[in-house]
């Protein structure tokens, strides 16, 4: 997403740091007795320490059985989760101030960048649609998807978007493969 | 002992107890016995006592029990809440035992928690009224009369009352809501089983006129003991809750290799395979949840309120979530009464409810987000 500033080291820690920096944020601007807000706080904090804890669980079914169990290919769907909660949070929290970009917007500017940044994870290291497919495949052995590629050459096969009137798509027609 | 990792005794243990409610507890039987007023089998419920000592798993010795803890007991409740076990076991094991233990009364855990650990007598926690807020002040009245006292009033949304044979009734004396123990089979005392969306979890309303009763713990005590039998039993539920989620995706990945459309099993398509993707998510978070809520019990139980909400809350929500794409998965045939996905959904959305919604025990877990000395 190109036109997303990087997020300053402070942003990621605050992002990264979860419900805290917002439960403060909630609190300093009388936001912390509404229900919407209280609920949105409690899942973003309960999300967070789920992927902690996911992981954990991982480690020790890995140290004990050798194997990781499923909850080892989870944290992907789970930090996208995670990042629209936080986006979904600010939100609620700042109200009218999520118009506000750059250094006007709360927490330095960390909620305007989250509501820009927040569908990334979603899409780079595999998009949440493969993650899907591979958590149904790998770990719950359901069937491939019917695959032409396996069938067709791959200089024949059809990538990129569909223009308008030129009849099929080919290789090399710009855009990208997800 | 370490966080998520399970001895060889725990998986030994789950293995035994899933093997026997295969055998016990198979689909037809849940069935036959969700149809029946009493809502067991008191066969099998000995043998559950007898051959495993499933009901005195967590009872300290001293009581009669093996004196496991609450690891243990999500073992066992993961299994039940799987095989949707028909049997009076939460009621009697989950909410009475740990009513007695928390009462700190020595004396009536002395009497009553031997017959709980071997099976032979069936309480449960008659707390609830006719709101069915487990936390509100009750109405029935205790009064002092000769050495004991005698309670008047009624009790609703008691979970097995209309078969338990002794009932931990909260009632309020001049110090505030007190506990008591009254004798289920009284003369004074009427039960009458409602009408419950899961019918393999029976409630009553008992009513009480006049009934003896002896005082459990202090005078005064009940609201905090019934607020930590309650952090306890939300534990227990959310691991139920497991159980039955994780049934719910594994009959719903099962019948998606099974089912074929268009010339393909449904499961390949993305449709279906996703939907199941998320299944597997929630459900591992919500096991996540399940099991660092019962180490917390065993290691932390100070802490254990809040992530007994926070337990509660997910696995509500995972579990009402997994039943309900189970019956979409299954389509046609997964709407109907003669397939079992609506068992498991009238379960979830029955557990959900119950002890606090999810909204209530996100609320919980909020106030301590926003704690400033977190």
């Amino acid at each position: 997403v190109t036109n997303v500033r990087p997020a300053s080291a402070g942003a990621s820690a605050m992002i990264g740091a979860g419900a805290r920096p917002l439960a403060r944020l909630a609190r300093e601007s009388t936001r912390d007795g509404d229900p919407e807000v209280r609920q949105r706080l409690a899942r973003l904090h309960t999300l967070m320490q789920l992927n902690r804890w996911n992981g954990l669980r991982g480690r020790a079914a890995a140290k004990a059985g050798g194997r990781p169990g499923p909850e080892a290919s989870l944290g992907k769907l789970m930090a996208s989760n995670i990042s629209r909660q936080w986006r979904e949070t600010a939100a609620e929290i700042v109200g009218p101030q999520a118009m506000l970009a750059g250094p006007d917007s709360p927490l330095g500017g960390t909620v305007a960048h989250q509501l820009l940044a927040a569908p990334g994870p979603a899409i780079y290291g595999g998009s949440d649609q493969i993650q899907r497919n591979i958590i149904g495949e790998r770990v719950l052995g359901l069937p491939r998807e019917p695959d032409v590629s396996k069938s067709v050459p791959f200089r024949e096969l059809a990538v990129g978007t569909l223009s308008g009137g030129e009849g099929a798509p080919g290789r090399g027609d710009g855009g990208s493969a997800s | 002992m370490t966080t998520f990792a399970f001895s060889e005794e725990q998986l030994e243990l789950r293995s035994a107890v899933r093997r026997f409610l295969d055998a016990k507890s198979p689909a037809a039987e849940v069935r036959r016995l969700m149809e029946t007023d009493r809502g067991y089998d008191p066969a099998v419920w000995a043998q559950m006592a007898e051959q495993l000592g499933l009901q005195g798993l967590a009872i300290p010795e001293e009581h009669g029990g093996s004196g496991f803890g609450p690891v243990e007991q999500l073992v066992v409740l993961e299994e039940m809440g799987r095989a949707l076990l028909c049997a009076p076991y939460f009621a009697s094991v989950v909410l009475a035992a740990n009513a007695l233990l928390l009462s700190g009364d020595d004396a009536a855990c002395k009497d009553l928690l031997p017959g709980i650990a071997d099976g032979t007598t069936i309480v449960t926690l008659a707390a609830a009224e006719g709101s069915g807020d487990w936390r509100a002040t009750p109405t029935v009245v205790a009064t002092a009369s000769g050495t004991g006292h005698v309670l008047s009033g009624e009790k609703s949304f008691v979970l097995d009352g209309h078969v338990a044979d002794l009932l931990l009734v909260t009632a309020v004396t001049p110090a505030g809501p007190s506990l008591f123990a009254v004798d289920a089979t009284d003369p004074s005392v009427g039960r009458r089983l409602l009408e419950t969306l899961d019918m393999t979890r029976k409630l009553a309303v008992v009513t009480l006129r006049e009934t003896p009763a002896r005082l459990v713990g202090e005078d005064g005590a009940a609201a905090v003991v019934v607020a930590d039998v309650l952090a306890r039993a939300a534990v227990a539920l959310a691991a139920e809750q497991v159980g039955g989620a994780q049934r719910c995706l594994d009959m719903a990945v099962e019948y998606a290799k099974l089912r074929v459309q268009f010339g393909r099993q449904i499961g390949s398509f993305q449709a279906i395979k996703h939907k199941c993707a998320d299944m597997l998510l929630e459900v591992e978070s919500a096991r996540s949840a399940a099991y660092y809520a019962a180490w917390t019990g065993q290691d932390r139980p100070e802490e254990l309120a809040m992530i007994a909400s926070l337990a509660k809350a997910y696995c509500s929500e995972a579990y009402a979530h997994t039943a309900a794409e189970n019956i979409q998965v299954h389509g046609g045939i997964g709407f109907t009464w003669e397939h079992d996905a609506h068992l498991y959904y009238r379960r979830a959305r029955s557990s959900e409810a119950m002890f606090g919604t999810p909204t209530e025990h996100w609320d919980v877990v909020a106030e301590h987000v926003l704690d400033p000395e977190r």
